[in-house]
């Protein structure tokens, strides 16, 4: 059991010291080697001390600090994630030991699995024994406390008296450590429950329904499933489910022919350039540049009534549009438009993004933000957040990337700006972190680790510069009373373009037109066309429904795609979309065909939001706990009750199910 | 028949005729008559009004392939081009709107029709001002009862719905375009009488007529695999 010192008020963090005065050496543990270099790095200018710990990953940086007004002796070490793990109590451990259904009554313990010990014993155990204050340096989000608990747990085994201390920061950075030292405060206990009541419930549901299943379809496929582990997964499961759906979606689809009329002018601007001589921006210039990739020949007017379904009523449209072929010109309007420039970044977009404009995996894209954030590059990666907060400086940010040479010109404008850098602003705040962010420049970076590095850069001054500013001008005609328009575009202002090559906006010029003017056109042609299938799922169109059904957090959407990926449910095609395989197709038409919603987002996410209850104290650990048990403990008996669904939905892919005698079935 | 029967048919003709411009063959409004008289337990129990307003009420619930009276001129179905001028009351048989896929508009109705396929990670998707959602064209297959053709909603008519019943009465008048046997309509020509056709409700709702659209089964109107 986790001491929870409840303290609702605030109060001063050196406060919470019984005895400062006998504080002489302070453990601080960080989540990876990477962050205890960093941060030690900082916190001593340079010059800590470097001693080897029992295990070889986890390295122990020994200071001098100034704490609470005194000098005090700092260890900084490490974990490596987790240092606990969940099982169940070892009568239920083997596959055959119990009925699947036991395991949602089951015991559980936490333990220490067996590459975690050295740090255990070696860098925890040892070390706090001679220290009177422990303090978490841990990644400040969900996991990240859990994982403090774990370390307070075996501090506490060995040195009860320790004092514990938690401290907050977004980036390792000077002034963001030195921040967090100086707002030490308690570790938030209702933040780790959360992830307990997760990692309690993913086992339970996770190894019931993965041992039932498995043993039951190795039987009665033994020829394509005799020695495959066929994992089930409350997250996992409703993911598969969307990639199944779509595919769904795609096959049963039906394409149509439609038919348009479109007509079409001569271009008199083709070789024509037109300014405004009230604009003054120095991006004109660029006009010239592009002006031969989007001249063409002709304006294309485009049908007010798109399409239509059918043939002959198209065609008579079209032969009343022929008998009388003069366009006039019924409304000219210009107006200015502006395209915006990006929010400040948050986890989901930062993975989408990255997956569409660099080809970046999400889970490729985490682990180098990961990186980048330890050594000091990046704020924290895991963040919903997309506003920044009025008291983080952007200024210093900005000017920190005026030292380059690709883009430096660019910050050097944002701040000059009237107003110095402007944030767009988003509406979503995870009150912990601020949007990802880049904290200090760097011209070194290879590979994808540069690419991603860059992105982060690009789009945050992007996010703090200006809207691109353009005039649209829309040109209405009318042919024998069927309306046609067509719209040209003056960007007059590039502004964030200039820094962010992700966004495409391009300048169209059009003829000068008049209002009531006629014309003939030089073309009017009726076309024909088919609808098409919606496309199967890219892993950022994956990351999207996941973030709005709420399947798995921001931090964990990139695990539960890779998945599905490594247990075969899913493949993906050349073009890198997502294709359910036969074993993932029957496994969800199976579930689906039961009538319980399980490759549906609902229970899952039902689950998630209790979560957050949790972590903010609303909802109370233990009934969270034992009201999702409960409910799938009962979809799990109905399952095992209908399991021959499963067998007949897999039969089609996997060949002719083996009967089962009947009293084997009863062991399953 | 007593000439007086022979009176009220008459004027219920006339009535029908010169107040809705319907037109009901003598022989059936004669049947028709004599129908609602014994209904209603014999000649005299039943008004002139009455009786017009019940033959009316007939004539919209008839299928007017049973009435075999043309009103509309010979060989409008066939002409490249021509204009119909007049008022003239025919029955829709069935309606479709050919501005979307049909498709879409089954998966509507049956409510398979699911938002993830809509999701995209594209999350600044610019919507063009001149692609504004295209108006709805109610393609409806019309007969007098003779000679059948399609009709168009040229411009839109607010008094027309997809959700008219098959057999439902129209209206007709003023001057209208005729094309490729496709009659343009405007909010002007069209007004709505009512009525039904009781199998053509059956065989013709939307769900049906979609169906056959798109070449699926049309049976008992069940998908044969909606999307999840
Ligand atoms: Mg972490």
């Amino acid at each position: 059991a986790l001491s929870s010192v409840g303290c609702p008020d605030k109060a001063q963090p050196a406060d919470m010291i019984r005895n400062r005065a006998q504080i002489k050496r302070v453990l601080c543990v960080a989540e990876k080697n990477d962050a205890a270099k960093g941060i030690s790095d900082i916190m001593s200018n340079g010059r800590f001390r470097r001693r080897e710990g029992m295990s070889k990953f986890n390295k122990i940086y020994e200071y001098e600090y100034h704490l609470f007004g005194q000098n005090v002796t700092v260890l900084m070490t490490s974990v490596s994630g987790h240092l606990l793990g969940l099982e169940f109590k070892t009568p239920f451990q083997k596959w055959h030991s119990c009925s699947p259904v036991l395991l949602f009554d089951a015991e559980v313990e936490k333990y220490c699995p067996e590459n975690m010990v050295q740090i255990k014993v070696g860098q925890l155990e040892k070390e706090v024994k001679q220290c009177q204050l422990l303090i978490i340096w841990t990644d400040c989000d969900r996991e990240g406390e859990n994982i403090g608990f774990e370390i307070i747990d075996v501090c506490k085994a060995v040195k009860p008296n320790i004092q514990v201390l938690r401290a907050k920061f977004s980036e390792i950075t000077p002034n963001s450590i030195r921040r967090a030292c100086d707002t030490l405060s308690e570790p938030d206990s209702k933040v780790s429950d959360a992830v307990d009541v997760r990692q309690e419930l993913d086992l339970r549901i996770g190894a019931s329904f993965t041992r039932f299943q498995t043993l039951r379809l190795q039987k009665i496929f033994p020829e394509s499933l005799a020695n495959q582990l066929i994992s089930y997964g409350s997250c996992q499961f409703p993911t598969l489910g969307f990639v199944v759906e779509r595919f769904k979606a795609i096959q049963s689809f039906i394409p149509e022919t439609f038919y348009k009329i479109k007509g079409m002018s001569f271009n008199t601007q083709r070789n024509t350039l037109v300014f405004n001589p009230t604009l003054t921006s120095p991006f004109h210039l660029f006009f010239v540049s592009v002006l031969h990739e989007v001249e063409e020949d002709t304006v294309e007017f485009s049908w007010k009534r798109n399409r239509l379904f059918n043939h002959t009523a198209c065609l008579v449209l079209y032969q009343i549009c022929m008998e009388d072929p003069i366009a006039t010109v019924t409304s000219v309007t210009s107006k200015p438009k502006s395209k915006w420039r990006p929010l400040p970044l948050d986890t989901v977009e930062m993975e989408k993004l990255a997956s569409r404009k660099l080809r970046i995996s999400a889970k490729e894209t985490m682990k180098i933000a990961e990186k980048l954030y330890t050594q000091g590059f990046i704020s924290y990666p895991r963040t919903e957040t997309n506003i920044f907060p009025p008291n983080l400086a952007l200024g210093p940010l900005v000017e920190e990337q005026t030292q380059s040479s690709v883009w430096g010109a660019f910050a050097q404008r944002v701040l000059e700006q009237p107003g110095g850098p402007n944030p767009r602003q988003g509406k979503k705040s995870d009150q912990a972190h601020p949007p990802i962010h880049p904290t200090k420049h760097s011209g070194s970076l290879q590979g994808n680790e540069g690419r991603l590095y860059e992105f982060i850069v690009r789009h945050f001054l992007a996010c703090v510069s200006q809207d691109a500013l353009g005039q649209e001008t829309v040109v209405d005609v009318d042919i024998a009373q069927e309306k046609f328009s067509t719209s040209g575009l003056m960007i007059t202002a590039r502004n964030y373009l200039d820094v962010y090559p992700y966004d495409r906006w391009t300048t169209k010029l059009i003829p000068v037109y008049e209002q009531g003017s006629q014309f003939q056109p030089t073309a009017i042609e009726m076309v024909d066309g088919q609808t098409s299938p919606p496309q199967l799922l890219t892993e950022a169109d994956l990351i999207a429904l996941m973030e709005k059904h709420g399947i798995g957090t921001d931090a964990t959407h990139a695990e539960h795609i890779e998945t599905i990926k490594s247990r075969m449910y899913v493949g993906l095609t050349s073009d890198q979309r997502f294709l359910p395989g036969e074993l993932g197709m029957g496994l969800v038409e199976g579930y689906n065909s039961m009538g319980y919603e399980m490759s549906k987002p609902n229970l899952r996410a039902e689950l998630e939001a209790d979560l957050k209850l949790v972590s903010e104290g609303r909802k109370d650990k233990w009934s969270v706990l034992q009201h999702h048990i409960q409910k799938y403990k009962t979809v799990f008996i109905e399952s095992v009750h209908k399991a021959k669904k499963l067998d007949e939905a897999l039969s089609p892919y996997l060949g002719a199910a083996q009967e089962i005698p009947e009293e084997q079935q009863q062991d399953m | 028949m007593a000439p007086e029967f022979q009176a009220v048919v008459h004027n219920a003709q006339f009535w029908l005729q010169s107040s809705w411009h319907i037109q009901a063959p003598f022989a059936w409004l004669e049947a028709c008559v004599e129908w609602l008289q014994e209904e209603a337990g014999g000649a005299g129990r039943l008004s002139q009004q009455q009786i017009n307003q019940q033959a009316l009420d007939q004539w919209l619930l008839a299928d007017l392939r049973d009435l075999d009276h043309p009103v509309l001129p010979q060989g409008l179905a066939q002409a490249q081009k021509t204009e119909l001028i007049g008022t003239f009351c025919v029955q829709v048989d069935s309606l479709l709107d050919i501005s979307q896929p049909a498709y879409s508009q089954l998966q509507k109705l049956r409510g398979t029709d699911c938002a993830n396929d809509e999701v995209s990670a594209v999350t600044q998707a610019t919507q063009r001002p001149w692609e504004t959602r295209p108006t709805r064209m109610l393609l409806l297959q019309v007969t007098d009862g003779v000679q059948s053709l399609e009709a168009m909603e040229y411009q839109s008519i607010p008094a027309l719905s997809a959700a008219l019943r098959p057999g439902v009465k129209l209206q007709l008048h003023g001057n209208m375009v005729c094309r490729l046997g496709v009659l343009l309509l405007g909010p002007s020509n069209v007004k709505v009488l009512g009525g039904e056709v009781e199998d053509l409700v059956e065989r013709n709702n939307q769900g049906r007529v979609m169906c056959r659209t798109l070449g699926l089964p049309d049976e008992g109107g069940e998908a044969p695999s909606a999307p999840q």
